[in-house]
């Protein structure tokens, strides 16, 4: 039987422990159909390298484990196909502008500090209905977009004001900010958008498009992001209105 | 223990891997420096006029300005100002919530206003640039 055709990946490795410098390692991975880059990862893990690491867990494109930079773009291992490559060549490094803990594992700690500081969780202050509180089909559509966003941090490295900005809360946890401002069941509106508009927030965005460019679940960022300024800039206007006419 | 702070930074630093929106977001960063610096140097060429009264030294520095090399920057200005003032445009419009998700689009329309603009400019400072016309 003829051999199967075969792959090759270029993967990035750094050894804290070990290594001064990262450096890439090429490995020839069988080509098969369906292929996808993470079970590539996988195949390298088992009979090439133990010594690989990398993150995943669902394997389809749900927990946001696998977000790596894939042939210079962003790109979830385990939904991008080895065979989407015609040349049969792949450079996989990990997202560029996080911290590596070991090759393809990067350190999302402040990734996921920002996320918490926008309070990632409905708020209600009315007291509890009997049994639940209802959310239309409508009012949630409104909300599907956003909803979909699984933080896998791609967009939050592609983004130049995060480059520059070591507090700037990012394009995800903006995101997730107007998910739940817009949620019809949230009551903490005032409080949301005090903490977005801080110095660290909205309105950092350059509207530059890095992070809807970057989302592998199509989200487009810089939307909500715009949304949250504009709704700021009205609750500002209109509390200097009502002060000026008191 | 990870000591690592490595980040692989320059990977999508790598001017190949730019999408649009960064191009656009970087040149107008650089035509912003540019109209800045010509602003003043504006200026100054201006102010020269307050400088003796009978404006003798004022028109012997509007002279220079006949030039033929500094016409051709000055054809490469209204360039640099076409497309500060028409992406300047996209970026308000954006915060009033206009084309976010068609911001490619409204791009390349904005431009072509732009271009047909500046197809203007050229046809009346080309034949001085050429040396054809005089002023
Ligand atoms: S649009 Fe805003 S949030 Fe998105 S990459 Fe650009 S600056 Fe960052
Ligand atoms: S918005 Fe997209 S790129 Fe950003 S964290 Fe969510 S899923 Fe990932
Ligand atoms: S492994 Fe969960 S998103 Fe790829």
């Amino acid at each position: 039987m003829a051999e199967p055709a075969k792959s090759s990946l270029k993967v990035f490795r750094f050894d804290p422990d070990r290594d001064r410098e990262p450096h890439f390692d090429t490995f020839e991975v069988p080509q098969r159909e369906g292929l996808t880059v993470l079970e590539a990862l996988f195949d390298i893990l088992e009979t090439q390298d133990g010594s690989l690491a990398f993150r995943y867990a669902c394997r389809g494109a749900v927990c946001g484990s696998c977000a790596m930079y894939i042939n210079g773009a962003y790109r979830l291992a385990c939904q991008t196909q080895v065979a989407a490559f015609s040349s049969g060549e792949l450079t996989v490094g990990p997202m560029p502008h996080f911290p590596v803990i070991k090759d393809l594992a990067v350190d999302m700690t402040e990734f996921f500090r920002k996320y918490e500081r926008i309070m990632p969780f409905l708020v209600a202050q009315s007291a509890p209905p009997e049994k639940e509180r209802v959310q239309t089909p409508e009012a949630r559509e409104a909300i599907d977009e956003m909803v979909d966003c699984i933080l896998c941090g791609c967009c939050y490295s592609s983004c130049p004001t995060v480059w520059t900005d070591k507090e700037y809360l990012g394009p995800a946890a903006l995101t997730k900010a107007y998910r739940f401002l817009a949620d019809s069941r949230d009551e903490a509106a005032g409080e949301r958008l005090s903490i977005v508009a801080g110095g660290d927030g909205i309105w950092r965005c350059h509207t530059i498009f890095n992070c809807a460019e970057a989302c592998p679940k199509r989200i487009n960022p810089t939307w909500s992001i715009q949304q949250l300024k504009r709704k700021s800039a009205l609750r500002r206007l209109s509390s200097w209105l009502i002060r000026s006419s008191t | 223990m990870y000591r690592g702070s490595y980040r692989q930074r320059h990977a999508d630093l790598w001017p190949t891997n730019y999408k649009l929106g960064m191009w656009v977001w970087l040149l107008h960063r650089v035509t912003g420096v540019i109209i800045a610096l010509y602003g003043i140097a504006h200026l100054l060429v201006i102010s020269s006029s307050l400088l003796n009264s009978d404006g003798d030294l004022f028109e012997d520095i509007m002279k220079v300005f006949e030039n033929r090399v500094l016409l051709g920057f000055e054809l490469a200005l209204i360039a640099v100002i076409l497309f500060h003032t028409f992406n300047g445009l996209r970026v308000i419009l954006f915060d009033l919530g206009i084309g976010i998700r068609a911001q490619k689009l409204l791009f390349w329309g904005l431009m072509a206003v732009a271009v047909i603009l500046f197809a203007f400019a050229a046809d009346a400072l080309l034949p001085y640039i050429r040396g054809e016309a005089r002023l």
